[in-house]
């Protein structure tokens, strides 16, 4: 059995949570705001696999800007 | 009651809401930053590439207009000078060539005697091929590269020309040439003479 000041301590924490719950309610709104204005994605889910594209095609990119370079060196005798 | 729990509500996501907008800000402000060291960085690197672009140009442009003026007054008693200008077209670099004469542009196409012309087009290709990168065979084969040179004195020059070239260069040059050059003067300025003659529709080689 619980106590009063127990009972007190427990709904105190549950207000701390909902409190941060709301918080991150807020956050979360504005940053799918964001990724729909800047990515056009309408949820995380979709955001990470634009991201995980993005990745892969930067690296791709490096990937082809190395062999170019590699490229001149040996042509140009760098 | 449930109306002060809802504004407690409304208010905390409020703040979530300012605590995402100022994390996006800063962001935003570090990125400023760094785009802004890399702006300067590309911007040095642009000014490099541009320096080094304008000495490359002006190189080039030392070596195509003095080996072809000196090719041209070897040759020519009132020589023209072979001018190069490097100008900015739809986005590019091309380069201009022209002849210069007192101090007065010519057209060498039109305003002219081609017989300039085919002097000044040996001496590019001489130095287009002593800039090649790696080195082509140096073996230059002309067929009939001064056929529109006049003058029995130009076309005794010309050979000399073609033979200080060939020494200095170290280049084997093979020219095909008609009976334009007396041949004594042919026979003194090459180091081999192939004649070729034909008889009833059959090209026969003489070497002499």
């Amino acid at each position: 059995m619980k106590t009063k000041q127990q009972l007190l301590d427990l709904k105190e924490k549950v207000m701390d949570a909902k409190t941060t719950v709301d918080k991150l309610t807020g956050q979360e709104t504005v940053f799918l705001k964001q990724i729909k204005d800047s990515f056009d994605c309408d949820d995380i889910g979709s955001a990470r696999r634009k991201s995980k594209t993005m990745i892969r095609k930067i690296n791709n990119f490096n990937a082809q800007i190395s062999e170019s370079i590699e490229e001149l060196e040996e042509k140009y005798d760098i | 009651m449930i109306e002060i729990t809802e504004l407690r509500k409304k208010l905390e996501r409020k703040k979530g809401q300012k605590i995402q907008i100022e994390d996006s800000l800063q962001n935003v402000r570090t990125k400023i930053k760094k785009n802004k060291r890399s702006l300067i960085l590309h911007e040095k690197a642009r000014e490099i590439v541009r320096i080094v672009g304008l000495k490359t140009q002006q190189q080039l442009q030392f070596h195509i207009s003095n080996i072809t003026s000196l090719a041209l007054e070897a040759v020519f008693d009132n020589p023209y000078e072979l001018m190069v200008e490097f100008v900015q077209r739809r986005n590019k670099t091309e380069c201009d060539l022209y002849f210069k004469r007192n101090g007065s542009k010519v057209d060498p196409l039109t305003a002219s005697g081609i017989g300039a012309v085919d002097v000044a087009a040996f001496a590019l290709r001489i130095a287009c091929w002593s800039m090649e990168q790696p080195k082509t065979r140096n073996t230059i084969l002309l067929d009939e590269p001064f056929k529109h040179l006049k003058g029995k004195k130009e076309n005794k020059k010309v050979l000399e020309m073609i033979k200080e070239v060939s020494n200095k260069l170290g280049i084997q040059i093979i020219m095909i040439s008609d009976e334009r050059i007396p041949r004594e003067d042919t026979i003194e300025a090459t180091d081999k003479l192939f004649e070729v003659k034909i008889k009833n529709g059959i090209s026969n080689i003489i070497t002499e």
